[in-house]
């Protein structure tokens, strides 16, 4: 397991290579981009990246609140706890793509 | 709202509870009815007006506070008035009622793969300055990418067949890329792209080494998409009433550890980058449609449920298992 755990690290921090053809990225739908050029995504950049798209502590607290993903499940759950349901309902699952 | 310190405090005098909506206020199963009957005023929805936001509501289906408002304050107000209001709530108005029908017909998420490949997708605008140094894109989203055993087998047969050879990623991995993820859903649900949309779709694995523990892969892959103005997904709730010009391209590396006892993922990771242009009509970028930056950074779901993919209806997998129908619109 030790040494699952250490290939899988080793390989995620290992240096990436990008594909080949990034020199002429965005080439069949330049036009719509006006002056926003193609990012550069390469070995040295990568892991500054990811911590920047990763959400944040803060921004990710409302996931560690223990909702319960159905309503039907969050009724239940209340009158067995005698609690009021706190129902947080949008277009896309609140705990997913809203 | 509810990542402000305040508002996840006070939520611990409640049970929370999260869903969704669209379902919940047109479906036919007894729990929509019972959702519907609560916060219409004990009849069945009609109309199409939204019925998001946050509901304080006793297991009775009394609902004693509701705002539909990102603004911690509105929330932490409503939960406080909710909060009050359940305080004083007659014992007979309370309770759940012991033949309370509430049974939901089949979800997306009871296709939730397990034994497959269960991925989480962040997506957020790049900085202005194009660097990743520069100032930080306040919005985000999540979404789900979902793969069933049987597809991530293939995946790893294609890589070992033609070993530190780059080759193309499965049909299943690159539309489901391509199409429904690396889409700009930031500010909002957007609607997906379809295969003739996409101009460029060169995403590919290599099988990197192996041990008799595990092999190792890598990704790499470019996409280029744009919308040219005809739906061709069908009849379904994506279906735009008008479509808008909308064009998204991504560079993407990645890697992913495969253990060979489990047959199963130990670690994955891919993260694009791209540029985008245009907007949707289902969501708030049509008030910024500037090109800018975009960014997706994708990893191993270890949460015990997630979502289902938003675009999971047109996945075209048989081991998805729609819901049945729900009902027409009809007066109670």
């Amino acid at each position: 397991m030790v040494s699952l755990l250490v290939a899988s690290l080793s390989l995620l921090l290992a240096p990436q290579e990008a594909h080949p053809d990034s020199s002429d990225a965005g080439a069949e739908t330049a036009e719509s981009f006006g002056a926003v050029e193609m990012p550069v995504l390469d070995r040295s950049d990568y892991r500054s990246w990811r911590k920047y798209l990763r959400p944040t502590e803060e921004e990710a607290a409302f996931e560690a609140i223990p909702w319960l993903p159905t309503f039907a499940d969050g009724l239940r759950a209340a009158e067995e706890a005698q609690l009021p349901l706190l129902l947080w309902v949008l277009n896309g699952h609140p705990l997913g793509c809203t | 709202m509810f990542s402000d310190p305040r508002v996840a405090e006070l939520s611990r005098s409640f049970l929370p509870a999260a869903d969704e909506v669209w379902r919940l206020q047109r479906g036919g199963d007894a729990e929509c009815q019972f959702f519907q009957r609560a916060v219409n005023g004990g009849k069945l929805i009609t109309d199409n007006g939204t019925r998001q936001g946050i509901y304080v509501m006793a297991p009775s289906g009394e609902v004693m506070a509701r705002v539909n408002s990102l603004k911690a304050d509105r929330v932490l107000k409503i939960m406080q008035e909710g909060l009050a209001a359940w305080d004083t709530l007659p014992e007979e108005r309370r309770h759940l009622a012991s033949d309370a029908q509430l049974e939901g017909e089949e979800r997306w998420e009871d296709s939730r793969p397990t034994d497959g490949l269960l991925l989480s997708r962040i997506v957020r605008d790049l900085p202005a300055e194009g660097t990743v140094d520069g100032t930080r894109a306040s919005r985000w989203n999540r979404d789900s990418l979902w793969f069933s055993k049987e597809e991530v087998e293939q995946l790893i047969k294609d890589a070992r067949d033609q070993p530190a050879d780059w080759v193309p990623l499965p049909h299943a991995f690159a539309r489901r890329l391509a199409c429904f993820t690396f889409v700009d859903n930031v500010f909002g649900q957007c609607i997906p792209f379809d295969l003739d949309d996409v101009a460029r779709l060169q995403l590919e694995v290599r099988w990197e080494s192996e041990n008799e523990d595990s092999l190792h892969l890598r990704f790499r892959g470019r996409t280029a998409a744009s919308e040219d103005g005809e739906w061709r997904l069908g009849e379904n709730l994506w279906k735009p009433k008008n479509m808008h010009p909308h064009a998204l391209e991504t560079t993407m590396l990645g890697s992913g550890t495969f253990d060979l006892h489990s047959r199963s993922f130990s670690a994955f990771e891919m993260l694009a980058l791209g540029r985008r242009s245009g907007f949707t009509e289902l969501n708030s970028r049509r008030f910024r449609p500037e090109p800018g930056g975009i960014g997706y950074l994708i990893q191993l779901d270890r949460r015990a449920w997630s979502a289902a993919p938003t675009f999971v209806a047109l996945h075209e997998a048989d081991w998805i298992k729609p819901p049945t129908k729900g009902r027409e619109l009809t007066n109670d």
